[in-house]
Formats: C-alpha cells, sequence, structure tokens
C-alpha cells in the first residue's frame, strides 16, 4: 500500500485530507510540526510528503533541507501545499526538489487528492519496469548517511532540531561504536568509541551543552573512528579476496 | 437546503467523501479548534503581538480555505497580511466580522446537517 506523511500544523488540515486519502486506499501518517515529522520519517519512508510551509519552530524550508539531508529521503517527492507562498520559502523549496506548489486557498480537496493518486499512479508504473531488487530500499540509517548527517548537526541551531539529529546520528554509528566498544580498552578505537558512547549520552541528556565545540568533537571523533574502523577491517577484506582468488585459480 | 453564501458546501461534502456525517464530524472539529485559535488571537492582539496574531490568522485561513468557507478565509488572510505591519486599528471591528461569520456559518451547517456541531 503506497504511504503519504501529511505535515502541516493545522489539526483540522491534516485530519481532512487523512480521512480523504485514507478513503482513496492510502496510507496515511500525519505529523503537525518538523520534529514529529523526523521521528515518522525515522519510523518508515513514505512514497509522498505532503508539506506546509509556515509551520511553528522548524519551517518546512528547513525541514525539507533536513529530508534531502539524508540519502534515504532524497528522492521522495514533496508537495508544497500552504496557505500563502511566502517568496523567500518557495525560492528556498524550489532548489531542494519540489514536485509541486498548492496554494491552500486556491486548492479545494479534489485538486490535492487527484494530484496525489497521479504522481502514486505514475510511481507504480515505473516500479513495475524495475528489476525486483532495485525496488528494494534499506530502511535503517546506516554508516553512509553519517556525513549528510554530521553536516546538518553541525548546521542547525534549533535545539530540537539538535536533538532529533543526534539521535539520528547516533543510531546510523550504532556499528562503529558497538566495534569499538568490543574492541580492547587499551586501543585507540576502544577509548575513543567510549568516549563517543559517553559523549552521545550526554548530549542527548543535556541538550543545552550542544555547543559549536562539541558539535566538532562529536564529527571529528566519528570521523575518526570511521577511519580505524575501516582501516581494520581492510586486512579482513583482503584475505577475503586473497581466498575467493585462491578457490577461483583452485576452481580453473 | 441554504448554507450561508460564504460556504462553498461542494468543497466541503467533497473533502468528506460526499458522507454527511463525516462532514458534520469535520465541521465539528473545525469550529472546536478554530474557536481555540480564535481565542489565540484574541489573546495575541490584546497583547499587542502582530507576529503572533499574523501567525494564527494564516493557519485559520488555511483551515477555512480547506472547507470551503472562502469568505473567512479572505477575512484571516487580510488580517494575517495587516498583522504583518502592525495590529490594523479596527481590529475589534474586524474580530467582531470574524465572529459573526463564523456564527452564521455554523448555524447554516447546524441546520444543513440537522444536528448539533459543537464539540
Amino acid at each position: 500500500m503506497k504511504s503519504i506523511l501529511l505535515i502541516d500544523d493545522d489539526q483540522f488540515v491534516t485530519t481532512l485530507y487523512k480521512a480523504k486519502l485514507q478513503s482513496e486506499g492510502f496510507e496515511v501518517n500525519a505529523a503537525h510540526n518538523g520534529n514529529e515529522a523526523l521521528e515518522k520519517l525515522g519510523q518508515s519512508r513514505p512514497d509522498v510528503i505532503v508539506l506546509d510551509l509556515n509551520m511553528p519552530g522548524i519551517t518546512g524550508a528547513e525541514l525539507l533541507k533536513a529530508i534531502r539531508a539524508v540519502p534515504l529521503w532524497q528522492h521522495i517527492p514533496v508537495i508544497v501545499f500552504s496557505s500563502g507562498y511566502i517568496k523567500a520559502l518557495v525560492e528556498e523549496t524550489t532548489k531542494l526538489g519540489v514536485h509541486k506548489f498548492f496554494a491552500k486557498a486556491q486548492c479545494p480537496p479534489k485538486m490535492l487528492i487527484s494530484e496525489i493518486k497521479d504522481l502514486l499512479s505514475k510511481m507504480t508504473s515505473a516500479e513495475s519496469h524495475l528489476p525486483a531488487d532495485a525496488e528494494a530500499a534499506p530502511e535503517a540509517l546506516t554508516i553512509d548517511d553519517i556525513p549528510a548527517l554530521l553536516e546538518l548537526f553541525t548546521a542547525s541551531e534549533d535545539p530540537a532540531m539538535l536533538h532529533t539529529v543526534l539521535l539520528k546520528i547516533y543510531k546510523a554509528s550504532r556499528d562503529y561504536i558497538t566495534r569499538a566498544l568490543e574492541a580492547n580498552d587499551g586501543t585507540v578505537q576502544g577509548q575513543l568509541g567510549h568516549a563517543l558512547e559517553k559523549l552521545f549520552e550526554d548530549l542527548y541528556a543535556h541538550p543545552e551543552h550542544i555547543t559549536e565545540s562539541t558539535k566538532h568533537t562529536l564529527a571529528a571523533g566519528l570521523r575518526k573512528l570511521g577511519r580505524i574502523d575501516a582501516e581494520k577491517s581492510k586486512p579482513a577484506l583482503e584475505s577475503e579476496l586473497a581466498l575467493k582468488g585462491l578457490l577461483r585459480s583452485l576452481e580453473d | 437546503m441554504n448554507v450561508p453564501g460564504g460556504i462553498d458546501i461542494h468543497v466541503l461534502m467533497d473533502a468528506a467523501c460526499n458522507d454527511q456525517d463525516i462532514a458534520a464530524g469535520l465541521m465539528r472539529l473545525f469550529f472546536e479548534l478554530t474557536g481555540q485559535e480564535q481565542a489565540r488571537l484574541a489573546a495575541a492582539v490584546a497583547q499587542g503581538n502582530p507576529a503572533s496574531a499574523s501567525a494564527v490568522a494564516h493557519k485559520v485561513a488555511g483551515s477555512c480555505a480547506s472547507c470551503g468557507m472562502s469568505g473567512l478565509a479572505a477575512r484571516f488572510r487580510e488580517l494575517e497580511h495587516l498583522c504583518k505591519v502592525a495590529i490594523p486599528d479596527d481590529i475589534s471591528g474586524r474580530l467582531r466580522a470574524i465572529d459573526h461569520e463564523m456564527q452564521e456559518n455554523r448555524a447554516g451547517l447546524e441546520m444543513y446537517f440537522n444536528c448539533s456541531l459543537s464539540p
């Protein structure tokens, strides 16, 4: 079933469209602010996002920037559905990739619904031409997402946004941290793993401690841990490749 | 059945999948939420906070437009734009007019749906 995420601070608008879209056979989730939207996105990747621009706290444009920074969410089509066109916000979101803009005042519900249905049907048609494995998208955040998340973390100033992104960085870097914690405490990897685990705990419990300096420390620590992790896994990879080569030569 | 001129009942019924019960339920929610927003708007005006008044007016304008209340949507949109500069001198009259139209729409829809739209 195709899914839609409605992001609008107006509960009436989300209720109205949720009911209508569900009656059309779609799975619909609603979020009423930027942080809730990031949480919902983290739980499952929607096929389409309907986004209001003018929201208290994180604006639609800031949220779209955050969404586009995560590889898994980069290509989700976004329809902007907003009460007014604020020129600067429209220009900003256009650069970030918006499928279509609709002004609430000039768009009766059936117009928006029809656009969503049309977009989803085109997506279904395109997907039917893909090989089976190309459809499978990883649902969880991975190590590959860390650079973009760190960039977003360093650029963010909103405390709530920082809190959410921090959690996502932690989830994405869980493999690094786990391997580091399993390493000997006497090694740089082990010490760095413990220090980063402690830093994550501290910043998550006390977001007021997130400063330019702690952001830099976290980013530098994760990059270093990433390099050590890659270096350590290299010999294993090399011996695996050597073994495969040997097996191939034996087969020949 | 007649509904007040400021409501496009086709927009509302279409949004409610042409189901009267769903439409009435949506309107109940609408009047509950806009009632809260109108109180926030009055508080922003009383505090002399035009930015907050503009943000509330913006939000309610969107709700009104989504359910076919184009007359109220236009009033809130105008107020939103005015409050971006300053709270207009005739704000009391504007709020009274909004309240009057809101009550008129509610009474008209209660007759149309033949039920109370109180939360």
